[in-house]
Parts: structure tokens; C-alpha cells; sequence
């Protein structure tokens, strides 16, 4: 089964998400930045990683960064799904390599249809 | 130098009201917006963020009772992590509103505490946005400073909406 890490300081929101994602991928999650890339590192076969932008330690513009400049997970598809959506953050997440920027909330059917077409 | 502004304020508060509105509606709960402004007894959830630009500077408190939190809820029961995430969405509504009028600011990660009571005592004559939900109350409180020159600029639409997905 393909899997999924999401990464978002909510755990409630981390629920949602992986409820949404179950019958396709298999789930795991992270907190915070350092986490979430520390997990990547981990499992670089990663379909796909779901990015939270303001996050405690290391938000998810600077850990999309740095997964990207990492040669062994700059290759993952990441969505990010975030509360933001200031042209900056996300002219800055496309050029850091993201697939896609998602505003909360989202419905769940939505999420999930992404999930499945954007995961490698 | 920045200073209390009592139009701003009123402005902030519009913004606060309609996404508070919005953002527990697209959780499927409709609150009533006016409510007395009684204190909030316990158990009580807040979170506060701060917003940061060159122009303007505010507080958000999101505060409610358990009753909106848990009919919000998508996914457990964690109220207090529900509460920070809630904030965590209103300020990136009411931020959104500021943006599509070119004002930019920056956002704290939220900080939530649970207390018996909250009792807001404003610093100005613009006090907190009261809602309810059969009895039990929402409060938002947001606490606005803005610089003399501070101004909105004229409307333009979101590049993402709220629920959307751009891909790249």
C-alpha cells in the first residue's frame, strides 16, 4: 500500500486528514517540521506528504525546502494544506517544488481525490 | 508609531465577525451573532494569535465553552488542540481579508489555555464579538493597533479560496 505522511501541529486536524486518506494509503504522522522531515528521511519510498504551513519548530515552507534539497526525498509530491494563502508563500512553495496548495478546511472527498492523484 | 484606532478596530471587527461566522459554518454549525456580552464560565478554551505587519498589529482570542467546540469537532475530542486550530483558521480568514486589500501580515503559532472563567476587559471602547450556539457562547476578541497612515487598499479576489485546491 502506498503511504502518506502528514505533517500538521493539530492533532485534530492530522485525524481528519488521515480518516479522510485510509482506504488508499497507509497513514503516518508528524507534529512539527523537524519531525515530519526526520520521518521523511525514514521512509523515502513516501507517495506523498501533506504539509501544514505555520507549525511550531520548523514551518512547512522551510521543511518543504529542505526536503527538496535532500537528493534522497526531493522526488515525494507534497501538498500543502494550509490556512493561508498569501501569493508569496505559495509563489515560494512552487518554487520549492510543491505539487499543490490546499486552504482549510477541506472536504474530506476532496482531500482525498487529490491525495490520490497528485501521490507518485 | 502605532496607535489605538477606533475605525480600524471596527473594521477588524467586521472581518472577525464575518469569519467567525464563516469558519464555524463550514463546520456545519450556525451560531447566532450579538449575544449579551456575559463572561464565559468554565470550561473555557482559548487560544490567542498574534498578527504582525509594517502598518497594523493585533491580538485574536478565540474563547469558547465546550458546547461550539465539540460541534465543530471533525475528528476526536481534543478540545484544546480544537481550539488552537480554530484560531488558527479564523486569523487566516481575517488575514485573507486583509491581504485582498493589500495589507500583509505576519502570524504567531497559536497559544491555548483552559481556564474556569474569562472575563475580557478591553483596552478600548471596541469590545469582543460575542456569539452563541443555543446558550453557550464564542468570543472573539481582537485587540487592533494600527499606524496613522494605515490604510486599506481597494478589493481584489484570493489567488486560493477557502476549500480550494490549486495544483501546480
Amino acid at each position: 500500500m502506498k503511504k502518506v505522511l502528514i505533517v500538521d501541529d493539530s492533532d485534530t486536524i492530522r485525524r481528519q486528514v488521515a480518516a479522510a486518506l485510509r482506504s488508499n494509503f497507509a497513514v503516518l504522522e508528524a507534529a512539527n517540521g523537524v519531525d515530519g522531515l526526520a520521518c521523511a528521511g525514514a521512509n523515502v519510498d513516501l507517495s506523498l506528504i501533506l504539509l501544514d504551513l505555520n507549525m511550531p519548530l520548523l514551518n512547512g515552507v522551510d521543511m518543504l525546502e529542505q526536503l527538496k534539497s535532500d537528493l534522497r526525498t526531493r522526488e515525494i509530491p507534497v501538498l500543502m494544506l494550509t490556512t493561508e494563502a498569501e501569493p508569496s508563500l505559495i509563489d515560494r512553495a512552487k518554487r520549492a517544488g510543491a505539487s499543490g496548495w490546499i486552504v482549510k478546511p477541506v472536504k474530506p472527498d476532496m482531500l482525498a481525490s487529490a491525495a490520490v492523484r497528485v501521490a507518485r | 508609531m502605532f496607535l489605538e484606532r477606533p475605525e480600524v478596530s471596527d473594521l477588524m471587527k467586521r472581518f472577525g465577525t464575518h469569519a467567525c461566522l464563516e469558519l464555524f459554518g463550514a463546520y456545519g454549525v450556525k451560531l447566532l451573532h450579538g449575544a449579551d456580552d456575559r463572561e464565559l464560565s468554565g470550561p473555557v478554551f482559548s487560544s490567542v494569535i498574534g498578527l504582525v505587519g509594517d502598518k497594523l498589529r493585533a491580538t485574536c482570542l478565540l474563547a469558547a465553552t465546550e458546547g461550539p467546540l465539540r460541534a465543530s469537532c471533525p475528528a476526536g475530542e481534543q478540545l484544546r488542540d480544537w481550539t488552537g486550530e480554530l484560531a488558527n483558521q479564523l486569523v487566516g480568514r481575517i488575514k485573507m481579508q486583509l491581504f485582498a486589500r493589500s495589507v500583509n501580515v505576519a502570524l504567531s503559532t497559536p497559544l491555548t489555555l483552559t481556564s474556569v472563567r474569562l472575563v475580557p476587559l478591553p483596552r478600548s471602547n471596541v469590545g469582543p464579538i460575542q456569539f452563541t450556539l443555543e446558550t453557550e457562547p464564542v468570543t472573539v476578541w481582537l485587540e487592533v493597533q494600527a499606524t496613522s497612515d494605515f490604510e486599506l487598499g481597494p478589493e481584489c479576489l484570493p489567488v486560493v479560496s477557502i476549500g480550494e485546491l490549486r495544483l501546480f
